[in-house]
């Protein structure tokens, strides 16, 4: 931290002498042009006066548990001139912030920070809850920019390249002078800047945390009715062949009486590759061309990249789900159901087990009864496979999150990234996230324990707030692992998040290991339609190869039936698609 | 007296009713479900037990919709749209459509040209934004009702009803009698237009009543949202993304299920009723002027 602050102070020694040329100190590579953008003509990127330091903790705050690593409540003085009006754009959102200049969340950070800001609301969503960026876009282009955007979903791709366009501004000086909590984020969380900088390392936004303990396995865990497994007299499967005995019993003994029964289910949003690869190759976790977590399929080998579907492990696998389906016990329907024909099975008590994201996917409505029947479904831990080896998918890099993008049109970036940083105090960030401070979130009762064991930090009456009390959560955040654990837990009535914090530790111990996971990275802009193309061909090639092979409409024993399946991945083109991973993982920001 | 049908007849009666009541039913069906969905409780369209009645009866969809507060303010807004959308966009049109039906217009080839350029080549979003930004119109109603006002098609459609409805000789006549062009139009051409009026208002209309891309792009006051934006934006919040499915709070996931399990059929209904109402009224004159019109 000393070294930090000296570093700075220099800095902005320097940049009271230079008066404006080159704003941003130490950029040499910038031209002229990129950096006319208005910014640079402005006194406020260049920052002044003392660093901005972290208050003290307040009083009658929160208790921490030992070893806390997260945000802080802390005393905040104003430091807006409350004569500036800031001009943010951000989503529309009626059902929970309702008018965001008359949120109460809003009223309340004004008072907290001095700075006026007005916020203009854009609908980011389509109908399917896709993104919709059309209006934003015409905005960027359109000249019509504001001071900055928050809680918009641009692309890494987007920030990248309209920040090395000088539409966006950098931030790493104004960071290390105005941001004290987002620095002591990036200390915590070593990976995060390099995984929101852009393509020549310089950063473009405000960084945000959101450490979701249990998201890190939940795109690969399967579940099981332990009801369903004591009444055929089978115990929890450590390996696939355990696996196997179980779902046969499960399909000659019906536990559930009715008929319909579904021994195993997944679907066409709960693929059922990223449980049931990993006994036979790591499959690492992947995120598709539309960063959809059901493709990818791209892991690292000692800093290659490399595709896990031509492998012959992946072969094995294939086998093994075509001797479930000669069993009788993997359907067609593993591979076609919808999320509501899942819950309707679930709903009925159909589902014996299955590879699904949490309860909700097979239930609907979800509700808090004690007896609630989702109850009886646990995590099933990784299987081992014939190696004896078993692992679990797990996400490393799930965690970041976005604050600001800041405009070149924004006369005072200092001041906004000031804002956004008070945005990572801890009571902001309750505030934010869940609204009302003592109407709809307390600190955590002293003797109480959070959803991790440890003391209780925070508790909540209902999530969302209200419509109109909070900013649900497109703030710039820092709700850490630790933060998140300390959501108390009512012994009386559990929630759904302490389950899934023990289904992620069930998992935990079988996480693959992280230099195999390929980091998000940053397509060049000359090649993303070639990468976009093909992993659409990919990924339609894998899923039919997987189940036209699990369904026997191919023969995976026949050699001339995988080879031709091996192929057609060449005829994709699936080197150069590759190359340019390796050439985007090799260049990535560090 | 009474005259019987020949066997013939009665084949054919049988044939052509049950043929038009499948098709009757094939429309009807998917009406009467969401209506009746509409009306169930969210556990009974989970369950997928609605079939044709509502299953457990509640008001609880539509009391969501109506406490939503800008889904009144977005029925209103549609409402000034729509009647301001079809006043103008009709007037315009009519005026297009007669002027450019005169043989004697000066340069009639050329403004109907003219008029034909914007249907071949569209200037595409952004121009677009920066028009309507610079001429100020951004965040009020007339960039929700001036961009497209007037349909070059509708202008053709009535340039032809007036080409075939008012003839040369009449206006000949009238300007014997010495009506000049104003008390034509006024007192012979649009008194004999009403079938025309008709369909341009009714396109007009449910085009703007349909609409939500100029609000969406060019308004950011939620007092100015129409009715369409206003149900798309509730759409989009009850959505479960498949991509946000691992990475997301289970609390969002349960949350936009909740609303969208609520709202779904309720909204279909909303949006549905003003269309459905309006319809029959304007529908005879409807296919008179549309027919008409037509012969290009």
């Amino acid at each position: 931290m000393t070294g930090g602050t000296s570093r700075i102070s220099r800095r902005a020694l320097l940049g009271v002498g230079a008066a404006g040329i080159g704003a941003i100190g130490g950029l040499p590579l910038l031209s002229a042009c990129s950096s006319s953008g208005g910014s640079g003509g402005s006194s406020g990127s260049k920052p002044t006066g003392a660093p901005v330091k972290i208050g003290a903790e307040i009083a009658d705050g929160p208790t921490y548990k030992d070893g806390y690593v997260g945000p802080h409540a802390t005393v905040s003085k104003p430091f807006g001139d409350g004569k500036t009006t800031f001009k943010i754009v951000v989503p529309q959102d009626t059902t929970v912030v309702g008018d965001w200049n008359k949120n109460k969340t809003t009223a309340w950070f004004e008072k907290l920070t001095g700075v006026k800001v007005q916020f203009q609301e854009v609908l980011i969503t389509d109908p399917n809850g896709g993104n919709d960026l059309t209006k934003i876009n015409a905005m960027l282009s359109g000249g019509d920019l504001p001071d900055a955007f928050m809680g918009i979903p641009f692309t890494q791709a987007q920030v990248s390249l309209y920040g090395q366009q000088g539409l966006f501004v950098e931030l790493d000086d104004l960071i290390s002078h105005y941001a004290p909590r987002t620095q002591s984020a990036m200390k915590d969380y070593p990976d995060l800047r390099s995984l929101k900088a852009s393509s020549n390392g310089k950063l473009h936004q405000m960084l945000g945390v959101n450490d979701c303990y249990h998201c890190q396995s939940s795109n690969g865990r399967a579940w099981i009715n332990k009801k369903y497994l004591d009444a055929v007299g089978g115990s929890m499967p450590a390996s696939t062949d355990d696996l196997r005995q179980v779902l046969l019993e499960f399909k000659n003994k019906n536990p559930s009486k009715k008929s319909g029964f579904l021994p195993f289910v997944a679907g066409v949003n709960n693929p059922l590759d990223s449980y049931f690869m990993q006994p036979f190759l790591y499959t690492s976790y992947g995120t598709d061309s539309n960063g959809s977590p059901n493709g990818g399929w791209l892991r690292l080998n000692n800093g290659k990249v490399e595709f896990a579907p031509n492998k012959d492990e992946w072969r094995q696998a294939l086998q093994y789900l075509r001797q479930l389906n000669k069993d009788g016990t993997l359907t067609s329907q593993v591979f076609s159901m919808t999320d509501t024909e899942l819950q309707t099975a679930g709903n009925k008590g159909l589902v014996g087990f299955g590879r699904f994201y949490w309860w909700g996917s097979i239930f609907n409505p979800v509700t808090l009864d004690k007896n609630a029947p989702w109850r009886d479904y646990v995590p099933v831990p990784p299987l081992k496979g014939p190696s004896g080896q078993a692992t679990a998918q797990w996400d490393y890099y799930g965690y970041a999150t976005t604050g600001l993008q800041i405009t070149n049109a924004c006369k005072d970036p200092g001041t906004l990234v000031q804002w956004s940083d008070y945005q990572m105090d801890l009571q902001a960030i309750m505030w934010q996230y869940d609204g009302i401070y003592q109407k709809n979130w307390f600190w955590g009762d002293k003797s109480a324990s959070g959803i991790d064991g440890g003391s209780a930090l925070w508790r909540d009456i209902q999530w969302p707030a209200p419509a109109g009390e909070s900013w649900n959560q497109y703030s710039t955040m820092y709700r850490s692992r630790d933060f998140r654990g300390g959501q108390q837990v009512d012994p009386k009535a559990p929630t759904y998040e302490a389950g899934l914090y023990a289904a992620g530790k069930t998992y935990s111990k079988f996480a693959e290991p992280k230099e195999m996971q390929l980091p998000p990275l940053i397509i060049p802009d000359a090649s993303t339609s070639q990468v976009a193309d093909t992993a659409t061909s990919i990924s339609q090639a894998v899923k039919q190869g997987m189940s036209n092979f699990a369904l026997g409409k191919k023969n995976i024993d026949n050699d001339a039936d995988w080879n031709a399946y091996v192929d057609s991945f060449k005829a994709m083109n699936l080197q150069s698609y590759l190359d340019i991973y390796q050439k985007a993982y090799d260049s990535r920001p560090k | 007296m009474r005259i019987r049908d020949t066997r013939g007849d009665r084949a054919y009666y049988v044939v052509n009713y049950s043929v038009l009541i499948v098709f009757t039913l094939m429309v009807l069906y998917p009406m009467v479900y969401v209506i009746s969905a509409s009306f169930s409780s969210a556990k009974a369209i989970a369950d997928n037990s609605v079939y044709l009645w509502p299953v457990g009866p509640t008001l609880d969809a539509y009391k969501t919709i109506v406490q939503s507060p800008n889904l009144l303010i977005g029925f209103a807004n549609s409402a000034v749209y729509t009647i301001g959308g079809a006043l103008l966009g009709t007037a315009l049109t009519v005026l297009a459509g007669y002027a450019s039906s005169r043989d004697d217009l000066p340069f009639r080839r050329v403004i109907t040209f003219f008029f034909l350029i914007p249907t071949l080549v569209s200037a595409g979003i952004v121009p677009t934004y920066i028009v309507v930004r610079e001429l100020g119109l951004l965040n009020t109603r007339w960039a929700v009702i001036l961009p497209g006002a007037m349909s070059v098609f509708n202008v053709i459609i009535t340039r032809t009803f007036y080409q075939m409805n008012i003839p040369g000789e009449m206006l000949e006549a009238a300007k014997v009698d010495g009506a000049d062009d104003f008390r034509f139009f006024f007192r012979i051409a649009l008194p004999l237009s009403k079938p025309i009026i008709a369909v341009n208002l009714l396109f007009y209309g449910i085009t703007q009543w349909n609409g939500w891309f100029n609000a969406f792009l060019y308004t950011s006051d939620q007092s100015l949202m129409p009715l369409q934006l206003v149900l798309r934006e509730l759409l989009s919040q009850s959505a479960v993304n498949p991509a946000m499915i691992g990475g997301a709070d289970v609390a969002e996931i349960l949350k936009r299920q909740e609303l969208f399990d609520k709202l779904k059929y309720a909204m279909i209904v909303v949006a549905m009723i003003p269309p459905l109402v309006a319809y029959p009224f304007v529908q005879k004159h409807f296919v008179k002027g549309a027919l008409i019109g037509s012969l290009k």
